[in-house]
């Protein structure tokens, strides 16, 4: 009985191990992207809905009343062009059109565009940005939605004119 | 920045303490190597099996303190550098990025074929021609991060031209048209003056999504075309005619706070307060009553990934009031008297609808004013003998537009065909005034800068034949 019970626990152990036990990371989750805000927010998750409103300035502040500042990766980098796909689900004209448009409409600005994201959404209050897993650094910002990798991206205008 | 020095202090002093620790551990293994050197001097073979275990404690664990100490330089290298880069930060926190100066015009090409005989024969140009129509620039700035301002000028090259007076032999009428052209006495050059339109100049503070502020002269928040503003966003040529005739006005002077609302994902309930001058002969300068308009819009829309889709609609009460001021006295004391000549209160009602999917564009505005006097002024010459009546204003248009999906051979290029059907009626007292104008249009955007139209579009009244034109219009709108 007790040797039953111990194989029992062995078995579920072990199924355990291998389903939950962290397993090493793959060129894809490397490129997964991850969504980052700065430390002063206290927000634990953020929606792609949410994102996307931030990112297209249609919603301006965080639950708590600061300014969302918004940082965008380099117009022309991978990073960028995936972001742009899988969140505001636009390619890079139809988000230039936006913004065109709405600077005339409005003179609404764009997002800022920046080298070192991370850099940026650690310094500055109420900032949000997305980064690649590979180079996230634990314990400078708040991750708070993680976009997984996905095929091949459409190549970028750099890309394609260099 | 406060709560960021604080941080970077504690992580400094975090820093510190495992330095210390580091440097316990290293006493410690230093000490444990004096011990088994003495102990190899004792104890000869238990010692050195002892000195080889100790020996390979230490390498074992020395590269582990290697490891930890180059991490711990490399997280002071990260720390300086960001302390390096906080004022940059601040910038993009808090800064006045100065200002940004951008715009739009445009070109048009403009022929209209009247029907013979016909009273647009007499009122339209006959000729074909080209017109410079739009050049406005923008001057936005961002004083802070919820502090902007923005100033909307548009240059035109009138007055010149304009027709103050057609001729009207049975009244002694001459005609007149004005001339602008002036003479620099310096070179004895002569050149046309030209205007400028203020379109909108506004400081707007945004807090937060629910509650945000304009204060100055502001774009009426009515329909779509008058919010969506520009001929480069603009699918068509041409304003519908409810913009022409200014039957709201598009643009007021005063306060108007808005704020959105968030019911649902992709779901956003705005609404707007509108307080100005409202419309008066000189509402620009000064309010010539106390009664302030003030109107209230409401909209709902949704932002789907595949169907968007909006509806609105702006309600506003204004009075307008028109005066004069005569001198009623000069002996014994000087004495001016203000008379009030004509004053009306209009009820507007704008009701917009919006839906795009899957490349299709459906829109609708349609506009209801009533316009009722208390003191009535005499009627126009055009419309008859008397005073002005009380009346009503409708005006509609519906407008269908496909964007060819094109995106293989086009790339990023877009071409949308558009038809559209107008309604207009200014005053319903006069039959006159009643058209319909069906408009068939295709629009080219080669890149976000630049959109390439043209439109055909049929004028006629609906009670009789006197206007009766079709007009063929090409445009050339360019941001920049």
């Amino acid at each position: 009985m007790i040797l039953r019970t111990h194989i029992r626990f062995l078995l579920i152990a072990g199924l355990w191990t291998a389903v939950a036990a962290p397993r090493p990371a793959t060129a894809d989750d490397r490129r997964d992207i991850l969504v980052v805000i700065n430390r002063s927010i206290q927000k634990k998750k953020v929606s792609i809905d949410e994102l996307r409103d931030y990112f297209l300035k249609k919603r301006l502040n965080w639950p708590s009343g600061r300014g969302v500042v918004p940082i965008n990766a380099k117009s022309d980098s991978d990073l960028r062009a995936a972001f742009r796909r899988a969140v505001l689900e636009m390619t890079e004209t139809e988000e230039s059109r936006y913004w065109q448009d709405s600077k005339i409409k409005a003179g609404a600005k764009k997002p800022p565009e920046l080298g070192n994201n991370l850099r940026a959404v650690f310094k500055i209050k109420g900032a949000i940005s997305y980064v690649y897993r590979r180079d996230y650094k634990e314990g400078v910002v708040d991750i708070v939605l993680v976009l997984p990798a996905k095929p091949a991206p459409e190549p970028t205008k750099s890309e394609a004119n260099p | 920045m406060m709560s960021l020095t604080h941080r970077l202090s504690h992580t400094r002093r975090a820093s510190a303490l495992a330095r210390m620790i580091l440097a316990g551990l290293c006493g410690t293994l230093i000490t444990l190597r004096l011990s088994g050197g003495s102990a190899e001097t004792s104890e000869p073979p238990e010692a050195a099996s002892e000195a080889e275990a100790i020996k390979a404690f230490k390498a074992n664990n020395q590269s582990k303190f290697d490891s930890l100490e180059t991490r711990f330089e490399d997280f002071d290298g990260q720390l300086e550098e960001l302390e390096l880069t906080l004022l940059e930060s601040q910038e993009l926190e808090e800064t006045d990025t100065g200002i940004e100066i951008y715009g739009f015009f445009d070109v048009l090409f403009l022929k209209a074929f009247s029907k013979k005989g016909s009273l647009l024969e007499g009122l339209a140009w006959p000729s074909s021609t080209f017109i410079l129509q739009n050049l406005n620039l923008y001057f936005a700035g961002q004083m802070t991060r919820t502090l902007s301002s923005i100033v909307e000028l548009r240059f035109t090259f009138r007055p010149l031209g304009d027709e103050r007076q057609f001729e009207f032999s049975q009244l002694g009428l001459a005609y007149d048209r004005l001339d602008t052209e002036v003479d620099d006495q310096l070179s004895n050059e002569h050149f046309r003056l030209g205007g400028v339109v203020i379109e909108r100049a506004h400081v707007t503070w945004e807090p937060i999504d629910f509650f945000n502020l304009i204060a100055g002269y502001y774009l009426t928040p009515y329909g779509i075309w008058n919010v969506e503003h520009g001929s480069p966003v603009r699918l068509s040529i041409r304003p519908p005619y409810m913009q022409i005739s200014h039957v709201v006005p598009l643009a007021q002077l005063g306060v108007m706070a808005y704020g959105r609302f968030f019911p649902a994902a992709r779901t956003y309930l705005d609404y707007v307060v509108t307080v100005s001058n409202g419309r008066g002969p000189m509402d620009t300068i000064m309010d010539l009553d106390e009664n302030k308009a003030v109107g209230l819009k409401l909209k709902l829309s949704y932002n789907g990934n595949d169907v968007k889709l909006a509806a609105g609609g702006y309600g506003y009460i204004g009075d307008y009031t028109d005066i004069k001021r005569a001198v009623t006295s000069v002996f014994p004391s000087f004495g001016v008297r203000q008379e009030v000549t004509e004053n009306y209160t209009e009820y507007l009602g704008a009701f917009d609808f919006l839906l795009r999917a899957y490349g299709w564009r459906l829109q609708a505005e349609y506009v209801w004013r009533l316009t009722r006097y208390s003191l009535r002024p005499p009627r126009d010459q055009m419309h008859g003998p008397g005073y002005q009546p009380d009346y009503l204003s409708i005006f509609g248009y519906g407008l269908l537009a496909y964007t060819l999906p094109l995106e293989r051979w086009l790339d990023q290029k877009t071409i949308t065909t558009f038809v559209s059907l107008e309604y207009s009626n200014l005053d319903e007292t006069v039959d006159l005034n009643t058209t319909l104008m069906p408009i068939l249009g295709i629009n080219f955007k080669p890149s976000e800068y630049v959109a390439l139209k043209l439109e055909a579009a049929y004028i006629h009244t609906i009670h009789d034949d006197s206007f009766r034109s079709w007009i063929l219009t090409a445009q050339l709108a360019v941001a920049f």
